[in-house]
């Protein structure tokens, strides 16, 4: 007989043991630690996975303050640029005025110097010319021409001092340039015919009156003066320039 | 030459006769019980494992892998049965390498033992699972003419994996031991490396048988609430 059933029922018996054995010592503490794993793993992983979600949270964040940040900086950068271009267009606004400004009152001034350039020309010119005048006229000037001085001096008189006794007192004469005796004998026959009687003649010599004569007879004068002519000749001249534009 | 360990009396007590088999058993025990304690006083839950408790985690989660591949459920509760089933027989069949040892699955008394406690693990995860009425009454469908035929079946199939098994292991150790008369030198190597593998399909084989043929009784359950599930129980 190959079944001995007394082995049967031990082996049942020792099969069931063996069961409680395994599941007591294998495959309880097996399957508790395969559990365990798996809970720390799913833990870790959702641990993980929070992680994570935190990460893209704040990587959304972040994201959003730097859209912010460069939407801001976008904003200020404008607005620089704006007030850039302002302060520019201002700036050159200001400028423009202040040189139209310096130009027009340089200008002016420019204007002012030709024009005080040109009036001082004028009037240099003008003296240039009657300095060059007297000095040719001083130049000039001979016996024949101081002779005819005597003789328009001489009419002068006789034509200003008609009626004029005179005082019968000295009679000064001055002369810008030396008299010789006959000019000075000319002037004594003259002046005998104007003011007869008159007393002596006293003959001075004052370069200061240039070409020209100076009679000094009691409270009265009478002058003939080439600077004369020439000093009014001038100022006339000189006054037309100056109007003139 | 001992056909089965069952013919090698160790010692008796009274009418009690402790044979090979018995005594093979408790070593086989012995050493799962220990070396499952040794290995599992110190289960690490972290990243840090054990070569020990790796091989056991990989031996446990592929027995859970096939017992759900095979039931369609939640394979823990089928755990201890099943995985012993195959657990005990693969070690038993691994150890006929070790000079001296006889497996205990090659005596018929202990594949006997547990087709008989397949056979009656079937009906209590059956009932378990559907009830002792709706169970019963699986043997009377689809008409109570198949109730001979169903219980035929039941012994049959309980029969076949005794035999199967037994008849595997014992060939093998037979073939073995008469290659070891002819051929001393070299065959018999090969015909334990050949054990070796024969005895993991054995082992798998009867553990499967097992879980297929509890399966089946729930599924009859299963097809019950569910009309469209067509599958039907395997017998063989």
């Amino acid at each position: 007989m190959l079944i001995d059933w007394t082995t049967v029922i031990f082996q049942l018996i020792n099969f069931l043991i063996l069961i409680v054995l395994l599941k007591r010592f294998l495959y309880g503490p097996i399957i508790r630690a395969m559990d365990e794993r798996e809970r720390t793993i799913a833990a870790r992983l959702a641990e993980a996975s929070r992680a994570e979600q935190e990460a893209q949270e704040h990587a959304r964040v972040l994201a959003a303050e730097q859209k912010e940040f460069a939407d801001r900086r976008a904003v200020l950068h404008d607005e620089a640029q704006q007030e850039l271009d302002r302060w520019k267009d201002q700036s050159l606004d200001r400028l423009k005025e202040e040189v139209a400004a310096k130009q027009q009152s340089w200008q002016q001034t420019l204007d002012e110097e030709q024009e005080t350039f040109r009036k001082k020309l004028k009037v240099v010119i003008g003296q240039q010319v009657f300095s060059v005048s007297r000095k040719v006229l001083a130049d000039l000037a001979d016996n024949r021409l101081e002779r005819r001085l005597l003789e328009v001096f001489l009419e002068k008189i006789s034509r200003e001092a008609e009626g004029f006794s005179g005082d019968q007192g000295s009679v000064t004469i001055r002369s810008g340039f030396p008299l010789v005796d006959e000019e000075k004998k000319r002037l004594d026959e003259g002046l005998d015919k104007i003011f007869p009687g008159h007393g002596a003649l006293d003959f001075q010599e004052d370069p200061a009156l240039g070409f020209g004569l100076r009679l000094l007879t009691g409270d009265r004068q009478w002058e003939w003066n080439l600077s004369r002519y020439l000093d009014d000749m001038e100022e006339d001249i000189i006054q037309t320039l100056r109007r003139s534009p | 030459m001992h056909l089965s360990p069952d013919s090698i009396i160790i010692f008796q007590v009274g009418l009690v006769k402790v044979n090979g088999t018995l005594v093979f058993t408790w070593l086989v025990m012995l050493l799962l019980s220990f070396g499952s304690w040794l290995v599992t006083r110190r289960l690490s839950t972290g990243a840090e494992v054990s070569r020990w408790q790796s091989l056991l985690e990989s031996v446990v989660t592929l027995i859970l892998g096939q017992i759900k591949d095979v039931t369609r459920q939640d394979p823990r509760r089928f755990l201890p049965f099943l995985g012993t089933l195959f657990i005990f027989v693969g070690t038993c069949n691994l150890l006929s390498v070790i000079p001296g040892f006889l497996p205990p699955t090659g005596s018929l008394s202990t594949t006997t033992a547990l087709a008989l406690s397949v056979l009656v693990a079937v009906p209590i995860y059956g009932i378990a699972d559907t009830g002792f009425g709706v169970y019963l009454q699986n043997y009377v469908r689809p008409t109570p003419l198949m109730l001979p035929f169903n219980i035929t079946g039941e012994i049959s199939r309980t029969l076949a994996l005794a035999v199967r098994l037994f008849g595997n292991v014992m060939s093998g150790s037979m073939i073995g031991g008469i290659l070891l008369a002819i051929a001393p030198l070299f065959f018999p190597v090969i015909m334990q490396l050949l054990g070796l593998l024969t005895g993991i399909v054995q082992a798998y084989i009867f553990a499967i048988l097992a879980a297929v043929y509890i399966a089946a009784g729930l599924k009859i359950h299963e097809s019950q609430v569910s009309p469209e599930n067509n599958a039907t129980p395997e017998t063989q």
